[in-house]
Order: C-alpha cells, then sequence, then structure tokens
C-alpha cells in the first residue's frame, strides 16, 4: 500500500518532470552547503559560493516561467537588474530598511514584468522571446545613456547599504550574507515545488501543453501567465536586490549579453523546466568559470562552445540524462533481483519506468 | 524643415542597411524556421575581413566587400552544418526554440573569438569615398552613405532577382512555402539550407564591411545590428521578403524621427514602445503570417 | 518499374500499413481503392520517400529506394502529385509549373514543357501570372497536375485526383488523367471512390487497414457485390 502511494506520487512527479526530491540526498546536500563557509575559510571561495547562490535563484525563477509558463524572457536579467536597482535607490535615497528594501525590489520587478507581460503573452514563442530579448538590451542602453544621475549610468549605483550585519567582523559578516542567500535558494526551491504542485501550477501546465483544452475549461490563460510572470519577476528582483546589498554596487554590465550567456548556459546544461535544472547547472558552469578565471574572452569562448554542444547534442540539459542513467541503473540492478522462473509480463511495483517526457 | 529633410535621407540610409541584414533573417526563418542570431556575427566578421584587406594588404573596398562576402558565405554554412542541422526532426524539443540557442550561443563564441584575437580597441575603416553630397539647401548627405544606400539597395535588388529568376532561387522560395513539395520537385533541401544560410550571412557580411566606416569594428558591432534586425522582424514579421524590406525603412525612418525629435538616445526605447503598440495591434506584426511549425 | 516488399510504416506508434506487396509494370496503370484512413496516402507517401518505412523493401527502376531522400527519388524519375496539390502559393502558376521541371536534366527543356502543358491546361495558360493560392479548386488539381507533368516522369503516382471538387470538375480532371494514361506512362493512382475509376481500363488494389485484401480488374470488382458495399459510394 504504502509503495503504491509512493510509486503515485513519484510517478505523478515524473510525468510533471520534477522528480519528488530523495529526502536524504537533499538534506545531506544542505548540510553540506550550510557547513561550506565554516569548513572551508576561504573569503574568496566564500564570495564565488555566495554569487553562485544568487545567480541559483535568478536561474530557478527564470525556469519557472520557461517550464511552466513555457516561456524564455530574455529579459528576466534587465528585471533581476531591476530589482537591484530600486532596492539600492530606496537604500540610498530614502534610508530604506535593507529587508524592506529587498521586498520593494521584488515588487519593482513583478509589476514591470507584469506590465511587459501583456504584450509579449500576445506573440507567439519565438516573438515573444525576441521581445523580452530587445526589452533587456533597451532597459540596458537606458541605463547606460542616463545622464541624469538617477541610475548612475554605466558606472551604476555605489555604497548601497548591506543588510545591517554591521557590527560584525568581515568574515562573519560574508558568512551572514551566505546562509541568507542559502535560505533564499532554499526557500525559493520549496516556493516553486509548492507552486507546481499546486492547482495553478497543475493549471498552468495544462495551458502550456494543451491550450485549446484549458480554455475550454474555462482557465483563464492571460491572467495565469500574468501571475506567473510577476511570480518568477518578484523573485528575481529579490535576488537582485539581494546581490545589490552583498556587493554594494549594482551596474548595467550585470544584464550585457556576456551574463546573459552564461545564464542560458546555466539552465540549458542544466536542464530545462526541470526541479534541479538551475541549480546543478548553475553550479557547474560556475565551477568551469572559476576555472578558467585567468583565461579572460577564453572563458566566455568554452562557455558558448558548452553551451553549443549542449543544446545540440543534449538539449533537454543534464538533469533528465542523469534521471534516464539513473532509471536505467535501477532496472538494471532489480533485473539481477528478479526470482529465477522470471515475472513474465508484470512488472514489480517499485521499478521505476525508464524517463519518457520531462518537461520541456 | 530641413532638419526634417535630413533625417529623412538618414532614415532611408539605415533602412537600406536593416533591410540587408534582416532580409537574411526572413530567408532563414522561412525556411529553416530559425531565427538566426548569429547573424549579429556575420556582420562583425565582415567588419573584420574588410579591416584586416584594408591595413593588411591595403586593399579598397571592394575587395572587402567579396571578401566578406565570401567568408560570411562559407560560415554560414558551416553554422548550418553545426549548429542547426542536428537540431532538425529532433523529439521533445521546441525546434525554434532550441535553433535560437543554439545560434545565439554561435554568436557568443564568434564574438569572444573576435575579442581574443583582435582585442576590444576599435578599428578604423576609412570611408569608401570621402566627401559630402549636398542635395538641396541645408540638406547634405556624406557619399559613404551614397554608396552604403547604393550597395545595399542593388544588393537587395539582385536578391530579388536570384529569388524569382534562378533555378535555385526559386528553390528556396519553394522549400519555405511548402517543403514537401519541393522535395517531391527534386529540389535538394540540404543544399538549400546552405545556399540560404551563406547567401543570408554574406548580405550580413556586406552590411558590416558598409557600417565599417561608420561605426568602429569591435568585437560588439554585431550587437546593435542584431538588435534592430530583432526589432524590425518583430515589427514586419518575417513572412515575406519584400514585407521584411518595407519594415526595414519604416524602422529606419521612425528611428532618425525619433532621434531628431527626442534626441538619440530616446530612439531605441521609443521604438520599443512603439513596436509594442503596433503589436498589441497585430500580434504577427506588420506583414507577418500565421505560420505552422513544418520541422 | 515499382515494387514494393512487405512495406511496413507506421505514425509514432499508429501502425499504418502493415506489409504492402505491390508491383507496377512498365507503362501499366494500377489503381488503389480504399476508405479514408487505411493507409492510401501514407503508401505513396512512404513510395516518394517523404515518409521512411518502419520495415520493408522499396524497389523503383530497379534500384532500392526505401530510405532515401525523397529529391533523389523524384530526380530519378517518380513523380509524385500530392494529396492536396501543395501548391507554393505565394508563387505564380506559371513559377510553380517551372519549379516542376527542377531537375537539371528537365530545367533546360522548360520552355518547352511550359507550352506543352499550357496546350493540355489551357486554363492554367490563361492565369499564369496569377498566384496560386487565388486558384479555384479545380484549378489548383489542374496545376498540380500540370506541375507533375513538367518532367519526363518514369512512373507518375496521383494521390486522390478527386479530392474536395464537384464532379463536373473531377469528370474533367480524370478525362486528363485519361489522355495520359494512354500516353503510355506508368501510373499508380489512389482513389477513395470506385465511381470515379470504373471507367478506366487499370488493375485495382483494394487496400483495407494497412493491407491489399483483393485485386483484380474493374470488371471482376464490380461483379463481387460485397466488394461493391464497400467501396461504392463516398
Amino acid at each position: 500500500m504504502a509503495s503504491v502511494a509512493h510509486e503515485t506520487r513519484a510517478s505523478v512527479g515524473r510525468l510533471m518532470g520534477w522528480r519528488s526530491p530523495n529526502a536524504f540526498a537533499v538534506g545531506a546536500l544542505l548540510i553540506a552547503a550550510a557547513a561550506l563557509p565554516l569548513i572551508w575559510r576561504n573569503d574568496y571561495v566564500i564570495d564565488v559560493a555566495l554569487t553562485a547562490l544568487i545567480w541559483m535563484v535568478l536561474n530557478q525563477s527564470w525556469n519557472l516561467q520557461l517550464g511552466i509558463g513555457g516561456i524564455w524572457n530574455f529579459g528576466q536579467l534587465a528585471i533581476f537588474a531591476i530589482g537591484g536597482y530600486v532596492a539600492g535607490l530606496v537604500s540610498l535615497r530614502w534610508g530604506i530598511d535593507p529587508w524592506l528594501a529587498l521586498v520593494m525590489g521584488g515588487s519593482a520587478a513583478a509589476l514591470v514584468s507584469a506590465v511587459i507581460a501583456i504584450p509579449v503573452l500576445r506573440l507567439r514563442g519565438i516573438y515573444a522571446s525576441l521581445l523580452t530579448f530587445s526589452f533587456a538590451e533597451v532597459v540596458r542602453l537606458l541605463v547606460i545613456s542616463d545622464e541624469s544621475g538617477l541610475t548612475g549610468g554605466s558606472f551604476g549605483l555605489s555604497g548601497i547599504p548591506g543588510l545591517a550585519f554591521e557590527g560584525l567582523a568581515p568574515d562573519a559578516k560574508q558568512r551572514a550574507y551566505y546562509w541568507i542567500a542559502l535560505g533564499l535558494v532554499v526557500v525559493t526551491a520549496v516556493f516553486i515545488y509548492v507552486f507546481i504542485h499546486s492547482p495553478l501550477g497543475t493549471a498552468l501546465k495544462a495551458l502550456r501543453d494543451s491550450p485549446a483544452y484549458a480554455a475550454s475549461r474555462g482557465v483563464s490563460p492571460m491572467k495565469m501567465q500574468v501571475i506567473t510572470f510577476a511570480t518568477s519577476a518578484f523573485i528575481a528582483g529579490v535576488a537582485g536586490a539581494f546581490y545589490a546589498q552583498y556587493y554594494g554596487t549594482i551596474s548595467p554590465s550585470v544584464m550585457g549579453l556576456g551574463p546573459l550567456s552564461l545564464f542560458v548556459a546555466m539552465l540549458v546544461v542544466g536542464g530545462l523546466g526541470t526541479f534541479w535544472g538551475p541549480m546543478l547547472g548553475t553550479a557547474l558552469i560556475m565551477v568551469v568559470s572559476e576555472a578558467l578565471r585567468d583565461l579572460e574572452e577564453a572563458r566566455l569562448i568554452v562557455v558558448g562552445l558548452i553551451l553549443l554542444l549542449t543544446i545540440v547534442l543534449a538539449p533537454r540539459g543534464l538533469v533528465p540524462l542523469l534521471q534516464q542513467g539513473w532509471a536505467r541503473l535501477q532496472q538494471w540492478m532489480a533485473e539481477d533481483d528478479a526470482p529465477e522462473d522470471g515475472p513474465g509480463e508484470d512488472v514489480p511495483e517499485n521499478k521505476p519506468t525508464p524517463q519518457q517526457e520531462g518537461s520541456r | 524643415m530641413r532638419s526634417f529633410f535630413q533625417a529623412v535621407v538618414s532614415g532611408l540610409v539605415t533602412g537600406s542597411l536593416y533591410a540587408l541584414m534582416t532580409v537574411g533573417m526572413t530567408l532563414i526563418y522561412g525556411t529553416l524556421r530559425t531565427l538566426n542570431m548569429a547573424l549579429g556575427a556575420m556582420v562583425l566578421v565582415g567588419g573584420y575581413v574588410s579591416w584586416m584587406l584594408f591595413s593588411g594588404l591595403g586593399w579598397g573596398p571592394l575587395a572587402g566587400l567579396v571578401g566578406a562576402a565570401a567568408v560570411t558565405f562559407a560560415f554560414g554554412v558551416v553554422i548550418q552544418q553545426v549548429a542547426v542541422r542536428p537540431l532538425i526532426g529532433k523529439t521533445g524539443v521546441d525546434f525554434e526554440m532550441t535553433a535560437f540557442i543554439s545560434t545565439f550561443a554561435v554568436a557568443i563564441v564568434f564574438a569572444n573569438v573576435a575579442l581574443e584575437i583582435y582585442g576590444a580597441r576599435n578599428k578604423a575603416v576609412p570611408p569608401v569615398v570621402e566627401g559630402r553630397l549636398h542635395l538641396i539647401e541645408g540638406v547634405s548627405v556624406s557619399w559613404h552613405q551614397v554608396v552604403m544606400a547604393g550597395v545595399a539597395i542593388v544588393m537587395l535588388v539582385a536578391l530579388g532577382i536570384f529569388l524569382s529568376k534562378t533555378r535555385y532561387g526559386l528553390g528556396i522560395s519553394a522549400v519555405a512555402q511548402q517543403l514537401d513539395a519541393a522535395r517531391l520537385m527534386g529540389i535538394p533541401v540540404q543544399r538549400v539550407y546552405n545556399l540560404t544560410m551563406g547567401v543570408s550571412s554574406a548580405l550580413a557580411g556586406i552590411a558590416g564591411v558598409l557600417l565599417a566606416s561608420v561605426f568602429f569594428v569591435s568585437p560588439n558591432a554585431g550587437d546593435l545590428p542584431l538588435l534592430k534586425a530583432l526589432i524590425v522582424a518583430i515589427f514586419g514579421g518575417l513572412g515575406s521578403v519584400r514585407g521584411t524590406i518595407v519594415a526595414a525603412y519604416i524602422i529606419g525612418l521612425l528611428e532618425a524621427m525619433i532621434s531628431l525629435y527626442f534626441g538619440v538616445k530616446w530612439s531605441l526605447p521609443v521604438l520599443f514602445v512603439v513596436i509594442m503598440i503596433v503589436l498589441l495591434i497585430r500580434p504577427t506584426g506588420l506583414f507577418g503570417k500565421p505560420e505552422e511549425a513544418r520541422l | 518499374m515499382l515494387e514494393t516488399r512487405d512495406l511496413h510504416a507506421a505514425y509514432g506508434q499508429t501502425r499504418v500499413l502493415e506489409g504492402i506487396d505491390l508491383t507496377v509494370g512498365d507503362g501499366e496503370v494500377v489503381i488503389v481503392i480504399g476508405p479514408n484512413g487505411h493507409g492510401k496516402t501514407t503508401l505513396l507517401r512512404t513510395i516518394s520517400g517523404l515518409m521512411a518505412p518502419t520495415s520493408g523493401e522499396v524497389w523503383f527502376a530497379g534500384a532500392r529506394v526505401d530510405g532515401r531522400s525523397p529529391d533523389l527519388i523524384a530526380t530519378d524519375g517518380l513523380v509524385h502529385i500530392p494529396q492536396g496539390d501543395l501548391p507554393f502559393g505565394d508563387m505564380t502558376v506559371e513559377e510553380n509549373l517551372v519549379l516542376g521541371a527542377f531537375p537539371a536534366s528537365d530545367w533546360r527543356g522548360r520552355g518547352q514543357r511550359l507550352e506543352h502543358v499550357y496546350g493540355i491546361f489551357p486554363v492554367l495558360g490563361e492565369r499564369r501570372g496569377q498566384r496560386a493560392r487565388t486558384l479555384s479548386g479545380g484549378e489548383r488539381r489542374m496545376l498540380a497536375l500540370g506541375r507533375g507533368l513538367m518532367r519526363e516522369a518514369r512512373m507518375l503516382m496521383i494521390d486522390e485526383p478527386s479530392l474536395g471538387l464537384a464532379p463536373v470538375i473531377v469528370n474533367e480532371v480524370y478525362r486528363h488523367i485519361g489522355t495520359i494514361m494512354r500516353s503510355g506512362v506508368t501510373m499508380l493512382l489512389v482513389e477513395e471512390n470506385f465511381s470515379h475509376v470504373h471507367d478506366l481500363d487499370a488493375r485495382i488494389l483494394l487496400l483495407e487497414s494497412g493491407r491489399i485484401v483483393r485485386e483484380g480488374t474493374v470488371a471482376e470488382l464490380e461483379a463481387d457485390e460485397a466488394v461493391m458495399a464497400t467501396y461504392l459510394g463516398t
């Protein structure tokens, strides 16, 4: 009975392409991640890890829109930046409490995203992505050419107050930021998990897979898509605000094609539309990026090549590949345990079937 | 008033260049259902080839045009084979999106290879002809601008003749309109794909040569042209070559007008807003047609 | 000229052709009759290469062609006039026809062939500058046929020439097909409806659920009441 329930839950998870996580593995991973700054007391390493965590939040939000909404929103970086700029501005100019600034950054991002969602959603697939891409570039160019002093032009904002850890020693402060970043990743992951299993998430999946059917069931596509846009933007905006507060600065360079290609690579390599994809992809690309730190342009060439190879050879990314491999491994092991007289046509309940269609 | 005419002239010149770039995008989209993000890289390559021929060998603009066209044509075919062809027919993935990303990846690689080889500093290429042509009182245009528009228009006309009068030109249109029927006529589709990518890339490369004297040659030289081409693409829809050309001129003129009345800084954002409004009314773009995915 | 051996074809998981063995000899006319959805179009598409068979062989003009690219098979002399005509909508009638002679060996003589086709279908000549998508149903059918005649065909395959046309037009289309038949071209025709073909001097194959279930001349099959009950009528 228990295994039936488990199989059902697991198969639902698999059907939606989001594997129900193995509690032990996740727990172990979390503990290891949390312990990192205590074990490896290298400021630079923690900084890189922290940055990776911020990118994970951004990529999770992006992936939410892609996997559930089915839309590649290339403007997500601009949204991230808007969160950062707003948070920076309100705390610099009006001395707003940094925690509140975080929320305000997220809200501003959500608002902007909701507004551009309207024309974007009217466009078909590729044109929608094009529009978001153009939006991002336009925002970036606007900021760069801004001479009013509001956004600081191509120099950006600096001196943004952090999250009030001023009393702590520098490395303790960094650790605090790190754990908050980790917390953000976890909270986002949990939120996304809940979201996709919620009625709204299910409805959105139905909408993505079969718009006609969804419409006939009285599901209002526009409203739900806008909610998805706004939700994922809020997350990205918060990530942007946090980024601005940790580094104390934010500038248009964070929106350029270079960072964009890094993030696209992270998403693609990890696995589009999968739960763990953004996290795995971010980690991998960050490792590659850091390993090639000294090579400057070669770094981006390598990332570009990785992206190209992945999209051509394994377009669904690593997570589905690993899932397939794992499933095949389990099948192979289970065959070993099969009784002598053979199971015939019946497949034992807890034997997973190979992955068919994950999310897009 | 004269600044108005000046803007019109300027807009027509830029419109010609936008047409040159975007028409290639339309061709590729029509046949391969791919939005080729690497076209900006082809502009980049064109600029560098002409710079190399000029600074290395002292060869003039004509050599630059021919050289750039040849090199970018070759690259176009390579990109087709490496980044697009393997994706055709792959199940379980959205072809348009994956091809978009793979060409995007190619663009990133090109830009950074250029950065690696040539460095970030801008390279200068002198204009084809110096001096200005005075049209009417207070309205003038540089000779180079005249050449730019001239070459662009000649290329567009040549393309039109190619597409409607030659065997493979008609073949390209056939593949774009009815893939199965085209195959049944014995039209070799792979060769058509290669040709389409090659021709489109060559057009972008030529645009790159023309632009090289106006904007410097740098690794980012492809970014703005690509963005403009994308804007024209969204605006006009990618349905027909003629529609794209018209859309390109409209955008060129619009941009010039916005620059005139609001300042250059605002031209891109206002353009963007205008496009968004157009899209609210006609989501497929001005001349767009509802397409069905065929690959 | 054409031979299929145990041909199987499927769309994904849906099996359509379940072991087709058929032959068409030089100069012969073979007509495949079958209800909709039973594999007629799939059969032609598999032969011309638009689809790859899941198993079995296709032999055309002495060479094995299954799995080959359709443009290569077409250049070898197989002309497949597809269901629904598939005209190049934005091109003119003349451009459509000219493309019918795309292969290099046919391209040179396209001017002559064009006049020949205009002779057979004068209405196409009248509309030569018109865009194909503005043509009426019957005109599009003529265009499809004309396009197919632009080449020296070793074998002509026509998919449901009567589809979607008014009876008067259908008669005219079949009049033309009769003329083509009499010129000695090897032909494989596919139809849903018996009534259109009962005048033709051809070998009939009945296709049902992806299999050939009966074979015979028109006279033989018309004498069989069970067959007529199934295959007569729309």
